[in-house]
Order: structure tokens, then sequence, then C-alpha cells
């Protein structure tokens, strides 16, 4: 009885090793791509704000990015750090209107070792995951930038409006909620977008995939999930011709996400924003080149994470909603604790403390341009990625040569101890 | 040999040495919290965590050299999309930068901030398509 129990615990941690050792949280690594004093190490004294504990504005950027970066990193799974290439730059601002930043994938890869689907396109940081080694070896994965002229105060840049880095979605009252913010665009890094053209340019016209060094034109993984309802057959839109498609680009309503799974979950939180059950996807009748298809539809009700225009009520602290299903349909291993939908809080364990939803916040005299270069070294906000406690066999995890050689320990010493009695 | 022998007779010591082993094989994959990142002087310095080696920000542009030897550009328009396989056969793509489209906030007319991916219409400005399209 002894021996057996012994041989239980032993199968037991083994297998428990295994299952820990093969899922892990997806580390987003953010790659600082600005220079001494400006962007994200731009040395301006800032009050801590909302529980980000940064007391410079970069300082205040880096963790507010880093934070960003890990409500998605708790999310999923990936066994390859993914490198974000981030910046701050002084983008176009002007008192009634300014950019706010973007971020894509680098680059698209199909024919990988691993790939689910075949003829696919998948954005660099999924194949990589599902790849489980580097791809590219020397590229960075999502390229990410973000306006740092908002934080100037100047009234001629949106009448004074500024960033909020608060990490407990309290912004107050006039300012812009950067968490929020990065969190949308960098899960369009993840792979929350369409390669489809909605405008006719090199050589692709309007409905096309774009071409392949061979000259084949593949489709990319997230078009794989969208179909047309309007059309005979209900077809997905790798299905259709380009003409079709280019056509389909504007039928919203009937434009939606195809995944049943996505479908189940959203009856149960949306109350409206579905067509026959499906998640209708944001195809307004003239295409939008910077939104259409890439984004839920507007009409979603609660309002979602990856409409294209924020309402002001999303709050990624409390989830990032059907994000978390679209990316686990193109291929994300979701992390054990994440949830399709994703309405839990954050799935992060140092949840920030709330903020006081004071102003007072800003730096003194309301100029915060780069400043001069400085001597110091700013601290570098170190986030553990802790994973948040989830294990859930990967099949498409990198396996751990430790938990080969602990495996083949304990079925030798099994072995040899049952020679022996016999 | 000499753990063998040890392991065969003391057969009860196997889930410890399991435990302690699996604890400390696991710490850096689950438990890790390394971003190596450090700041001299206001530059930073990543490192990987999984090589050690000093991550060099790169251009999404710039190939591989491995991939150099047998990039077949399929584009070659400033801007456009940017197409080549690699040495071992896999297709990638650099998408043209307007496929990562830029989030705006603008102030409207009737005094609302509205927040989004609107892209402007052939005479309209991104302002007057963000606040065409809706929002707060």
């Amino acid at each position: 009885m002894t021996i057996l129990t012994g041989r239980l615990a032993a199968v037991a941690l083994l297998v428990l090793s295994l299952a820990a050792g093969s899922a892990q949280a997806a580390r987003l690594q953010i790659i600082n791509l600005d220079g001494p004093g400006e962007g994200l190490n731009d040395n301006t004294p800032v009050a801590p704000m909302g529980g980000n504990s940064g007391t410079t504005l970069g300082e205040q950027r880096r963790i507010a990015l880093q934070f960003a970066a890990d409500v998605l990193g708790d999310r999923i799974t990936s066994s390859v750090p993914i490198r974000i290439a981030s910046r701050f730059d002084r983008l176009q601002c002007s008192r009634n209107s300014a950019a706010l930043g973007q971020a894509a994938p680098v680059q698209f890869a199909s024919g990988f070792s691993g790939q689910p689907i075949a003829n696919t396109f998948y954005p660099l940081a999924l194949a990589n995951a599902l790849a489980g080694r580097r791809i590219a070896a020397d590229s960075n994965d999502i390229n990410a930038t973000f306006n740092a002229t908002l934080d100037s105060g100047f009234s001629s840049c949106l009448q004074g409006r500024r960033w909020y880095y608060g990490l407990d979605g309290r912004q107050p009252a006039g300012r812009l909620n950067f968490l929020s913010t990065a969190v949308h665009e960098l899960t369009h890094g993840l792979g929350f977008v369409s390669l489809v053209a909605l405008r006719n340019s090199f050589g692709d016209a309007i409905g096309e995939f774009p071409r392949t060094a061979n000259g084949n034109r593949l489709p990319d993984i997230y078009s794989r999930f969208i179909k047309d309802l309007s059309l005979s057959g209900q077809p997905t839109w790798p299905e259709l011709s380009a003409e079709q498609r280019a056509d389909s680009i504007t039928n919203g309503p009937d434009v939606v996400w195809r995944d049943a799974n996505t479908a189940n979950a959203a009856a149960g939180i949306l109350s409206d924003g579905l067509n026959q059950g499906f998640v209708q996807i944001f195809a307004p009748a003239n295409i939008a080149p910077s939104s259409s298809i890439s984004h839920w539809d507007v009409s979603l009700d609660p309002d979602q994470l990856m409409e294209p225009f924020a309402t002001g009520r999303i709050d990624v602290t409390d989830g990032i909603g059907l994000a978390t299903c679209a990316l686990e349909n193109i291929g994300w291993q979701l992390m054990g604790n994440a949830r399709c939908p994703s309405t839990e809080n954050g799935g992060m364990d140092d949840d920030p403390p709330p903020g006081d939803g004071s102003d007072d916040d800003e730096s003194s005299d309301g100029d915060s341009n780069t400043s001069a270069l400085s001597a110091a070294g700013d601290d570098v906000e170190q986030r553990a990625n802790d994973g948040g406690g989830g294990c859930t066999l990967n099949p498409e995890a990198r396996f751990d040569p430790v938990f080969a050689v602990l495996l083949m320990l304990a079925l030798v010493t099994l072995g040899v101890r049952r020679r022996r009695r016999d | 040999m000499i753990i063998m022998k040890y392991l065969m007779t003391r057969p009860a010591t196997i889930p410890a040495i399991l435990a302690v082993a699996s604890i400390f094989a696991v710490w850096p994959t689950v438990g890790y919290s390394g971003d190596a990142a450090t700041g001299q002087g206001a530059q930073q310095i990543q490192l990987d965590p999984d090589t050690g080696e000093v991550v060099q920000p790169s251009s999404p542009t710039t190939p591989q050299p491995s991939q150099r030897a047998q990039d077949r550009q399929q584009s070659a328009e400033a801007g456009g999309p940017r197409a080549w396989t690699t040495d071992d056969g896999v297709q990638m793509l650099t998408p043209e930068p307007a496929k990562a489209p830029m989030a705006r906030a603008t102030q409207c007319p009737d005094g609302s901030l509205r927040i989004g991916h609107a892209a402007a219409r052939e005479g309209e400005s991104a302002r007057e398509a963000l606040c065409a399209a809706g929002g707060e």
C-alpha cells in the first residue's frame, strides 16, 4: 500500500510538472525604441496616479504599457516571448483632433511547423506560439506607437486633454484612458485584424488577400472566421472570389464571426449585435479603411473592447470580453484561468488600488515636452508575469528536457524495482 | 549509477526528489518574473529571458541574414507590402503600414469626445468621419 501510494504520488507529481511546464502565460515584452529623455524614457516628473507608481512620465508610460501587455499576456499562452517594438512619438494633434496610436503585427507567416490551418497567414506572435520557436529570429512581433504630444497639456492639442496612465480604469473627465487604448491596439497586434484589401493599392484590389512571394494569395487566420449570411450557403470569406468579398465588405449586418462557441458565449452577454446568433463584424455600407472588418460591429451591447469606436465605458480591468474568444478561435491557447468571454478582473494577481480620481497628477507647468537628456537612469518597471496560476496542457508548447529526464528516471526506477520484486 | 542505486534502496524518497526537482525545474517557466530590462542612463537594454542575449530593437522591414539569400521580394514599392520566403520555406509577409490603422480622438461639434479607428473617406476630414461614425 505504501509503495503504491508512493508510485501514485510520483506519477501525480510528474503529470503536474509536465502540465505546469508545458503551458505558460505569454510574456509580452516591451522593446523600448525611444531615445534617452524622450517617449518611454521621458524624465519629466509626475505624480503617481490610479495605481501607477511611476514618478516620471516615461516610467508611467512604461508601467501602463506593460500593464496593458500583461492584461493580454495573462490570458494567452506562449513559450516564446512576444516582442512589442514600442515608442511614443510626436504624432498629429490639433485643437479638435489627435492621433492616439496604433499597433499591428510586424509580419505574418504561413507554412511553419505546427501551423493548424495550411495556406493561411498567421500574425508573427501567434505563429511563434504555435511553432514553439521564433520564426523570424531578428524580428519584433508587434509594432506599437502612441502619441506623446497628448501629454503636453497644450490647449492647441485636443483642448488640453491628456493621457490618463492610471491602471484602475477610472480616468477623470477630460482624460484619455491610455490603458484601454493600448489593450485595444495590442489586441490588433495579436491578430485581431484582417489582411483583406480595403482599398486598391500596391497591386491589390479591394477584396483581395495579400500575395505571397510565390504569387499565390492567402487569407489570414482572422479572415477565415468571417462569413456572409446574405449570400447563398452563407460562405466563409476564403470561399468567396475577391470580387464577391469586395461586395461582402460592406454587407453589414450580415458579415459575422462564424465561430459557434463565440456565438454561444456572446448570446450570454450581448443584448444586441447578433445576427442569426453570430457576432456581427463592423462592415458599414461605406468602407472605412481603418476600421471595417477588423472590429466587432458598433451595435454590440454592452460595448466591447474591439469595437471601432470607444464609448468611454470600456474598462479592461474587468476583462477584454469577446476579444478572448476571437483570440482563442484564431489559435491562441488560453491560460487555464482565462475564459471566453473574458469578464473577470484582468487576470492580474496584483490588482492596482483604486485611484482617487483626482486630476492633480499632471506635471506642474502643464508642459511635458521631451525634457533634456538625463544622465540618471530610470528604474525600469519589472512586472512579474506570473501566469495567474493556470495550468493547462498545451500541445503546441515546447517540451522541457528537464521533465523528460525526470520522467525517464522515474520509469527506469519503477522498472528496476519491478524486476527485483519478480 | 549511484543515483539509481540510491533510488532503488530508498524508493520512498522518489516523490520527494521529484517534488524538489520539479520545483526547481518549473520555477523558471511558471514563476519567472525576470523582465530583464535594465536602465542605463535612460537607455534600456533588453535581455531575452530565453537566451540571455541582448535584444536589439530591430526594424520590422529588415530581413534576417539567412532570409536575404532567398529573399524573393514580391513588391518593391515603397510603403507597400513585402513578401518573401525563408530558407525553411516559410512564406513571410510584411503588410503595408495602412494595415495598422491609427486610432484617433476627436472633439465633436456637439461637445462629445469620440475615440476610434474611423478613417476619412474622400472629401471628408478624419474628424468629420469619427464624429459621423458615432461614439460617446
